[in-house]
């Protein structure tokens, strides 16, 4: 008797969770909490740029906001909307009624719930970068603006790389504390490297170097020197694609022994320049570049067009010829301008910008091209279609409900009549 | 009347359980964030590399076996004979009269911080509380805007050599206001002002005033301004 009343407690407990899980106020709680992040986030943008902002607020678990002088710790966006998911499926699949007078309701809310699931996959699958060419290059590979990594390269005979050991942003990130340093090995590399002293930006708004330090400068405020030169961190740039990371590099053979050291700035993706150490016979590169991904198909550019506002050197318009490279053939000729994107093998590639910024009229100009590999490009477009027709179909039920009642009330006051 | 107090006793249960749940919810957050405190501490970890990336078939072929000046490209460059260089400082603001009139305290905060520091070019100063940092340029090294709708700025600018000596910036600055311009001895008769390194005229005017490419002059406009014309400094580190 005695373990039966637990055992109802324990299920009563139980199924108070999944009350609260799937419930009104859980949702109302998480509403509200967008709100206010969204608000938050928002308004930090002025002042954080909109890469910080967006890492704060909306990719985090939890985080720091200052109220006034009160400093409180909140849930980021990213936790909300896992909640949220986890409540709407709860609450508006699972518990709620299914019948056939309220389909509209269910089939909304599993819209919602696809949109937020879109969310999840685009944020953790989604492949981005930019594509610079010139008139006549051919490039099959895109760098993040945002993301650094570091690439290990091993040479062959040739002088060109045979396989390229990448260490993503996701292990890079922490590094840039004080103090933090991260060894990074590999069975397939004969020798480990040692990040320290990283760097998130050592430019300043106008391309300069300001954070890097001659030998002399470095020594006095005990700053470590590497090859005549001492790094020190300046402030991070509002815009993610200006900032310049560096960081000393340490390479140690299998004993843990420093063999090479190396002070590393981030290289840019044209004429990479990489460090360069020969171990075993084997020339390795090491560089500190922007995240790259290589596309499963190349890119030339034919022709690129600007026309400019009559009298001024602003661009009204601008487009790229391109023509598809794969596997050494050339295939589909593209027309690429400002709203008419080319999409090929799940890759969308956006007409973005151009250059050089200072060009004069007669300068060779490049196109630069955005380039995005979402699995879940199109999902909110279909998600949206979804909560459509369950709300069209829920308010269609809805009048025609009322206007059988109206239609019934009206008979019954004629027939009393 | 019996059916009413249980609805309430009810009632008040399920607020009651929904604000335990809700407490043992902001619980579970805030423990979580104490965790998330903790593991914030500076790393010294070992990462496998696990990743790799198939190269392009058309990307750029590295160069090797290069310094670090070459890798960043630092070109040594030779001692100069004189390597003290001609240099003039120019600090500006403009804005609807009755905005500048309002803002004068600010500007001579502002001038008062203007320091020489780190880095290139290397100055450092406090901003204003109510104005706004915008962005920086090769022509503008602190730039500010302020007031209603943004309309006044203020902005320092370093330019090398004389920068077309004093008279002609004095001119350019009236000619901007839509004034006549002024004679050497005019000049020379301008009231003096500390600032930065040495005593630079002062400058203060009223007028239309047009800002660069505009059409239009936009009227009843102020400019405050200190020019320091042809200093001789050494930006080598």
């Amino acid at each position: 008797m005695q373990s039966n009343n637990s055992r109802n407690t324990k299920k009563s407990f139980i199924v108070r969770v999944y009350n609260f899980f799937s419930g009104y106020l859980l949702a109302v709680i998480l509403l509200s909490l967008l709100l206010l992040l969204t608000y938050f986030g928002t308004m930090a943008q002025v002042e954080m740029g909109l890469y910080e902002a967006s890492e704060k607020y909306f990719e985090s678990m939890f985080l720091y906001q200052n109220i006034g002088p009160v400093t409180i710790i909140l849930p980021g966006v990213y936790l909300v909307s896992a909640l949220l998911f986890v409540n709407l499926f709860l609450g508006g699949l699972v518990r709620a009624r299914k019948n056939w007078r309220r389909p509209g309701m269910v089939i909304a809310h599993f819209g919602i719930i696809y949109i937020l699931f879109a969310g999840f996959v685009a944020f953790h699958y989604t492949r981005e970068g930019n594509m610079v060419l010139y008139e006549g290059d051919r490039s099959d590979e895109i760098y993040n603006l945002t993301e650094w990594s570091i690439e290990v390269s091993k040479y062959d005979d040739t002088g060109r790389p045979s396989n390229v050991y990448v260490i993503g942003p996701d292990d890079l990130n922490g590094l840039w504390q004080r103090g933090a340093q991260k060894t990074f090995f590999s069975s397939n590399i004969p020798f480990e490297i040692k990040v320290s002293g990283y760097a998130r930006n050592i430019a300043n708004g106008k391309g300069q170097i300001q954070g890097l330090l001659k030998e002399k400068a470095a020594i006095e405020k005990g700053i470590r020197v590497v090859e005549g030169y001492g790094i020190t961190p300046v402030e991070t740039n509002k815009n993610m694609e200006f900032n310049l990371p560096a960081a000393y590099f340490d390479v140690l053979n299998s004993e843990g022994k420093k063999i090479h050291e190396a002070l590393i700035i981030g290289s840019g993706p044209f004429a990479p320049k990489p460090f360069t150490v020969d171990v075993n016979d084997t020339t390795w590169s090491i560089d500190l570049t922007r995240q790259k991904f290589t596309l499963p198909f190349g890119i030339e550019l034919t022709d690129f067009k600007k026309e400019d506002h009559p009298g001024t050197a602003r661009a009204r318009e601008y487009s790229s010829d391109v023509i598809k490279v794969e596997n050494g053939e050339l295939t589909d000729n593209v027309h690429i301008s400002m709203n008419q994107p080319m999409r090929d093998e799940g890759y969308t590639l956006y007409q973005a910008s151009w250059g050089p910024e200072d060009a004069k009229p007669g300068d060779r100009l490049y196109t630069s091209l955005a380039v995005s590999h979402n699995p879940a490009d199109q999902w909110p477009k279909y998600g949206t279609y979804v909560i459509s027709i369950g709300m069209t179909i829920h308010f269609v039920q809805r009048l025609v409900a009322y206007l059988r009642r109206s239609s019934r009330t009206r008979k019954k006051n004629q027939s009393a009549a | 009347m019996i059916r009413t107090f249980n609805f309430r006793i009810t009632y008040f249960r399920l607020i009651f359980d929904k604000f335990t749940l809700m407490f043992l919810f902001l619980r579970t957050l805030f423990l979580s964030s104490l965790l998330l405190l903790v593991s914030c501490k500076p790393s010294e970890d070992r990462v496998e590399i696990t990743k790799t990336r198939e190269l392009g078939d058309f990307a750029p072929k590295p160069k090797l076996g290069l310094a670090f000046k070459d890798r960043v490209g630092i070109e040594e460059r030779k001692p100069e004979s004189n390597p003290l260089n001609n240099v003039s400082f120019f600090v500006k603001m403009t804005g609807p009269k009755a905005t500048v009139d309002a803002e004068i305290e600010n500007f001579n905060f502002f001038c008062d911080s203007l320091k020489i520091g780190e880095g290139n070019p290397p100055f450092k100063w406090s901003k204003p509380e109510s104005w706004n940092e915008e962005s920086a340029s090769t022509m503008r090294v602190a730039n500010f805007s302020f007031g209603e709708n943004s309309l006044g700025e203020c902005y320092f600018t370093v330019l090398p050599g004389g920068g077309g000596g004093l008279v002609a910036n004095v001119n350019r600055w009236r000619k901007q206001m839509s004034l006549d311009e002024l004679n050497q001895s005019d000049v020379d008769a301008l009231k003096e002002r500390e600032f930065l390194l040495g005593n630079g005229k002062y400058i203060e005017m009223e007028g239309s005033f047009k800002p660069v490419g505009a059409n239009e002059s936009l009227p009843n406009y102020k400019m405050v301004g200190i020019i320091l014309p042809e200093l001789k400094m050494n930006f080598e580190k």
